[in-house]
C-alpha cells in the first residue's frame, strides 16, 4: 500500500520502517490490514458453519467443529475485527479532525497495535492446539467453558489472547482520550470536532471501562482454569457470577462495536448533502447519555438465568428506554438529509443502507426487551438477526462507507464509483438475504449444529445463499480496493467537497509525515479554519524520524510466551526475554532521550487544562482500572451474600488471615504512599536529594509490604488453605495477587526512576515519570484499603 | 507547604486503620455498626489518598469527573450482585 507518511519515515528499507514505525497513520494502515485479514478469517469460518446449517441432519461439521467454527467466528467479529476497524481509521483520521502532528503517545499506538497483532496470533494459534481451541461461544457461559466440561488448553490459550487483546486495546484507549482532549487544534471545541472524532471520543469512553471490566471476570477464568480457584465451579459464584459479570461488559461493547460506524455515517449524509450536521450538540447528548445507559441494561441477556423478578423489570424498563438517544441520532440524520443537494456517491449509499439496517436491529431489540417476549424469542435466531443487523449493519456497514469515503485521502487514489455502486447492491442483497429470514427462524435455537425440523429447512438454505452472496460482495470491495491501488486515477485533495466540514481535507491526499503542512491549524469561533505558520516543524522532529523497535518487539516477546505457555516451555523464555530486552530497551532509550518526536499541546484542552500528557495518561489508566477492581470486589458481594443461602460459612474476622499482619501492612502501604507523594513534591521543586531519598524510601516499604504478604501466602499454603480451598480464599488470592502484582510492577519501576533522579534527569522541575508513579501508587495504595477490610476485618 | 497535606492525610488514614482494628479486634460495637463504621472508614481513608496523595498538588476537574463516572458505573453492578440473590430476608418465612 503506498503511503504518504511512510515517505518520510524513509530509512533504506521499507521493512523495517513499516515494523518499527510509530507515526498515527501508519499505524492506522497496519491495523486495516489485519482487522481486514481477520475478517476474512471469521467470515470463512461463518461460511462452514452456514454450510453446516443449510439443510436438517447435516454432517459437513460435526458438533466440535461447529462450536469451535462458532466461537471463533464471535469472538474474531467482535474483537478482533469490528473495533480495530474502527481504530483503523481512527488512528488515522482522529489526529488529523482534531488539528495534531500525532497521538499523545507515538510509541504507545504503535505498542497497542502490535499487542493487537500479537493477541490475534496466540487466539488463531489456539485453534491448532491439541483438542482444539475454546468451544464455548462467545459469551464463554459457565460452567461450559470450566475445565470439567472443556479441558482443552486451548481454550485458555484463547482466554490469554483475550486479556492480552482487552490489555492493548486499554493502552490505546488511554492514548486515544488523552490525544483527544489535549491535542486540539486552537480554537477546536469538542462540538467542532466531525462525528466520526466525536464517536470515536465516546467509543473511548466506554472502553475505557468496558475492556477492563471483561479483564475481571477474564483473570477469574483463568484462574479457575490454571490454578484451580472455584470461582464458576462452587455454589456461591457459579453460572450466574460469569454471566452478570461478562454481560455487564457485553452490552456496553455492543455500542462501542456500533458507534464509529454510525458517526461516520452521520459526516458522510452531511457531506453528502452539503450541510451542517442537523441539532449536532443534540447528537453529542444523545451519544453520552447512551455511552452512560449502557452500563445499566446488561441483565437483558439474563431475562431467564432466575434472577430476582424485581431485577428482570428494572432491566425492562432501562433497556427500553435506551431507544430514545438512539432516536434522537437517526431522527437528525434524517433531518440532516431534509433539503441537502445530496450526491449519491459510494459511501453516501453505504451511509443510508447502513441507517436502515440499524433502524430495522433497533426494532427488533425493542421487541427482545420485554421480559415477556423474551422468553419467546431468547436463544433463538430471531436473536441473532437482531445483532447482525445492528452490529454488521449498522457498525460494519457504517465503517465500509466510511472506507470509502477516506480511501481517497488515505491512498491518494480514486476508487470506481461505478464498481462501487455494484458493490452497494450486491452488499445490500447479500445482507438481506443473509439476516432478515433469521427472524423468520424465532422458533429455531441458535448456538446447536444441527436440526431436524424440516420446516426450517428452507429458510435456511435462504439465509446459506445471501451467506455467500454477502461473502461475494466482500470479494468485490477487496477487489475494487485493489484496483483502486493499481489503477485508480489520482485523487485530488478534497475529493467530497468537503474542506470547510472537516480539517483533513484541506491537506494533500495522502497527507504528510505530520500532517499540516501549511502550518498549525486553528479554528476561528464562526468554524473557519486558517493556519498559523512558525518556522515549519522544529527541526529536530526532521532529523529523528518515527521509529523505534521497542513496541514491536514487545509483541514479539508477548507472541511467543503466549503460545509458550501452552504448547513449548522453551519458547516461553525465549518470549520472556524478549519482552524483558525491549522493556529494557525502551527504559533506555527514555534515560537517554532518544525517541525525539515529542507532542505538545498547544491547542484546546478543555477540561484537563491543568494536567499534562503523561499525568492524564496515568490518571486515565487508573481510573479505568476501577472497572477492573471493582467487578471482581462486586462478584465478592454476590459470593457473600450467596454463601447466606448456600450455607458456606464465611471465615470469621481473624480466624484466617492475622489482622495485626494486615494492619502492618496497611500502615507500611500508607507510608510508601506518603513517601511517593513526597519525592513527585521534591522534584517539582527540582530537590534532588530528597527525591532520590523518598523514592528510595517507597522502594524499601514497597519491599516490606511484598515480603510480608509473600509471608502470608507462604503460611496459608503450609496451613492447607490453597487457591481452590473455598471461594473465599479464591477471592482472597486473586484479589491480593493482582493487587501485589500492581505493588511489583511499581517496584520494578522505581529503580529505573531512582536511577534518572540520581543522574539529575529530574532536576529542571519537570519528572512526568515521578508524576506517573504517585498517581498509581496512589491508586494501589486504595485498592488495598479495600483488601484490608475486606478479607482482615468483614 | 504543600507537605502538610500529604502528612496529615497519612496520620488520619493510619489512625483510621488502627481505630479499624481495634474495633474488630475488641468486638464490643454491634456486628451491623460495626460493619458500617468499618466500611465507612475505607472510604474516608481512601478518599483521603485520592485527594492528598494522588492530586497532591491541584485538582482537574476532568479527572474528577472520570472519577465520578467510574464510581457511579459500579453502583448499578453492586446492587444487581447483591440483590439478584435471593438474600435469606426474601425467603418466605416458612421455609
Ligand atoms: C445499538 C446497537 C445494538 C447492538 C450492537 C446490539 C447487539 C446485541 C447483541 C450482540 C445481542 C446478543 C448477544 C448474545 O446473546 O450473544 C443482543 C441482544 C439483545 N439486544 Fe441488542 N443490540 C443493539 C441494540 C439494541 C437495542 C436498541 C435494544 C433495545 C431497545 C436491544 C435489546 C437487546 C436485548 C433485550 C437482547 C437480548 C436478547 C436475548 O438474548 O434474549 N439491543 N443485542
Ligand atoms: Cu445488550
Amino acid at each position: 500500500m503506498s503511503h504518504g507518511g511512510n515517505e518520510h519515515v524513509g530509512g533504506p528499507n521499507p521493512l523495517i520502517s513499516w515494523l518499527f514505525t510509530t507515526n498515527h497513520k501508519n499505524v492506522g494502515v497496519l491495523y486495516l490490514v489485519t482487522s481486514l485479514y481477520f475478517l476474512v478469517v471469521a467470515g470463512v469460518l461463518a461460511l462452514t458453519f452456514r454450510l453446516q446449517l443449510s439443510e436438517p441432519n447435516n454432517v459437513i461439521l460435526g458438533p466440535d467443529a461447529y462450536n469451535r467454527a462458532m466461537t471463533l467466528h464471535g469472538l474474531f467479529m467482535l474483537l478482533w475485527v469490528t473495533t480495530p476497524l474502527g481504530a483503523a481509521l481512527a488512528n488515522y483520521f482522529v489526529p488529523i479532525q482534531i488539528g495534531a502532528k500525532d497521538m499523545a503517545f507515538p510509541r504507545l499506538n504503535a505498542l497497542s497495535y502490535w499487542l493487537y497483532l500479537s493477541s490475534g496470533i496466540v487466539a488463531l494459534s489456539s485453534f491448532f492446539a491439541p483438542g482444539g481451541t475454546a468451544d464455548w461461544g462467545w459469551y464463554t457461559y459457565q460452567p461450559l467453558a470450566s475445565l470439567r466440561y472443556s479441558p482443552q488448553i486451548g481454550g485458555s490459550m484463547m482466554a490469554f489472547a483475550l486479556l492480552l487483546l482487552l490489555a492493548s486495546t486499554t493502552v490505546g484507549t488511554v492514548n486515544f482520550i488523552v490525544t483527544i482532549f489535549r491535542l486540539r487544534a486552537p480554537g477546536m471545541k469538542i462540538l467542532n470536532l466531525p462525528l466520526f472524532s466525536l464517536g470515536w471520543l465516546a467509543t473511548n469512553l466506554i472502553l475505557l471501562w468496558a475492556f477492563p471490566a471483561f479483564m475481571a471476570p477474564l483473570i477469574l477464568l483463568v484462574t479457575d482454569r490454571l490454578l484451580g480457584t472455584v470461582f464458576y465451579t462452587s455454589a456461591e459464584g457459579g453460572p450466574l457470577l460469569w454471566a452478570h459479570l461478562f454481560w455487564f461488559f457485553g452490552h456496553p461493547e455492543v455500542y462501542i462495536l456500533l458507534i464509529p460506524g454510525l458517526m461516520a455515517v452521520g459526516d458522510i449524509i452531511a457531506v453528502s448533502g452539503r450541510r451542517a450536521v442537523y441539532a449536532k450538540p443534540a447528537v453529542w447528548v444523545a451519544l453520552l447519555v447512551a455511552s452512560f445507559q449502557s452500563w445499566v441494561v446488561w441483565a437483558h441477556h439474563m431475562f431467564q438465568s432466575g434472577i430476582h423478578t424485581g431485577l428482570r423489570e428494572a432491566f425492562n424498563i432501562t433497556t427500553e428506554l435506551i431507544s430514545i438517544p438512539f432516536a434522537v441520532i437517526v431522527i437528525a440524520f434524517l433531518l440532516t438529509l431534509v433539503g441537502g443537494r445530496i450526491r449519491i456517491t459510494t459511501p453516501m449509499l453505504f451511509a443510508l443502507g447502513s441507517l436502515a439496517l440499524f433502524i430495522i436491529g433497533g426494532a427488533s431489540g425493542v421487541f427482545n426487551s420485554s421480559v415477556a417476549l423474551n422468553i419467546g424469542l431468547h436463544g433463538t435466531f430471531w436473536v441473532v438477526g437482531h445483532f447482525h443487523y445492528t452490529i454488521v449493519g449498522g457498525g460494519i456497514t457504517g465503517l465500509v462507507a466510511a472506507i470509502y469515503y477516506f480511501w481517497p485521502k488515505m491512498t491518494g487514489r480514486l476508487f470506481s464509483e461505478t464498481l462501487g455502486k455494484i458493490h452497494f447492491v450486491v452488499h445490500m442483497v447479500g445482507f438481506n438475504l443473509l439476516y432478515f429470514p433469521m427472524h423468520m427462524l424465532f422458533d429455531m435455537p441458535r448456538r446447536v449444529y444441527t436440526y431436524v425440523v424440516e420446516a426450517w429447512g428452507p429458510v435456511n438454505m435462504v439465509i446459506t445463499i445471501g451467506a455467500f452472496t454477502f461473502a461475494a460482495a466482500w470479494a468485490l470491495f477487496f477487489a475494487i480496493l485493489f484496483h483502486s491501488l493499481a489503477r485508480g486515477s489520482k485523487a485530488p485533495d478534497d475529493p467530497w467537497d468537503a474542506a470547510p466540514y472537516s480539517l483533513e481535507w484541506n491537506i494533500p491526499s495522502p497527507p504528510p509525515e505530520f500532517n499540516f503542512p501549511h502550518g498549525i491549524p486553528s479554528l476561528s469561533p464562526t468554524g473557519k479554519i486558517s493556519w498559523i505558520t512558525t518556522n515549519g516543524a522544529s527541526p529536530s522532529e526532521h532529523s529523528h524520524p518515527h521509529l523505534s523497535p521497542w513496541p514491536f518487539i514487545v509483541s514479539v516477546g508477548t507472541s511467543l510466551i503466549g503460545v509458550g505457555l501452552f504448547m513449548s516451555p522453551p519458547m516461553t523464555v525465549l518470549g520472556l526475554a524478549a519482552f524483558v530486552a525491549a522493556i529494557v530497551g525502551w527504559a533506555y532509550d527514555d534515560l537517554k532521550d532518544r525517541f525525539k518526536v515529542v507532542i505538545e499541546a498547544i491547542g484546546e484542552k478543555w477540561p484537563f487544562e491543568r494536567d499534562n500528557n503523561f499525568s492524564l495518561g496515568m490518571w486515565t489508566l487508573v481510573i479505568g482500572e476501577v472497572a477492573l477492581v471493582g467487578p471482581i470486589f462486586s462478584g465478592y458481594v454476590f459470593a457473600r451474600a450467596n454463601s447466606l443461602l448456600t450455607g458456606f460459612r464465611w471465615p470469621a474476622p481473624g480466624e484466617v488471615h492475622p489482622i495485626e499482619l494486615g494492619l502492618l501492612n496497611t500502615i507500611i502501604l500508607t507510608t510508601s504512599g506518603l513517601t511517593a507523594t513526597l519525592a513527585y513534591l521534591a522534584s517539582k521543586k527540582g530537590e534532588r536529594g530528597r527525591t532520590v531519598l523518598s523514592l528510595t524510601a517507597t522502594l524499601a516499604l514497597g519491599l516490606a509490604f511484598l515480603g510480608i504478604k509473600a509471608f502470608e501466602w507462604w503460611e496459608l499454603h503450609a496451613h492447607g488453605i490453597t487457591f481452590g480451598t473455598d471461594i473465599a480464599s479464591s477471592f482472597y488470592y486473586v484479589l491480593t495477587g493482582i493487587h501485589a502484582s500492581h505493588l511489583l510492577a511499581g517496584v520494578l519501576v522505581l529503580p529505573y526512576l531512582i536511577l534518572k533522579a540520581h543522574k539529575g534527569g529530574y532536576d529542571g522541575g519537570k519528572a512526568p515519570g515521578i508524576e506517573m508513579f504517585a498517581i498509581y501508587w496512589g491508586f494501589v495504595d486504595i485498592v488495598w484499603l479495600f483488601i484490608f477490610p475486606s478479607f482482615y476485618l468483614l | 507547604m504543600a507537605e502538610l497535606g500529604p502528612v496529615i492525610a497519612f496520620a488520619v488514614v493510619v489512625a483510621l486503620a488502627l481505630f479499624q482494628a481495634s474495633a474488630v479486634i475488641l468486638g464490643v460495637l454491634d456486628p451491623q455498626l460495626m460493619t458500617g463504621l468499618v466500611l465507612a472508614a475505607s472510604f474516608a481513608q481512601a478518599s483521603l489518598v485520592y485527594v492528598f496523595m494522588m492530586h497532591a498538588r491541584y485538582t482537574s476537574k476532568g479527572v474528577l469527573l472520570l472519577t465520578i463516572t467510574a464510581l457511579l458505573l459500579l453502583i448499578p453492578l453492586f446492587l444487581a450482585l447483591l440483590y439478584s440473590v435471593e438474600l435469606p430476608i426474601h425467603v418466605p418465612r416458612s421455609r
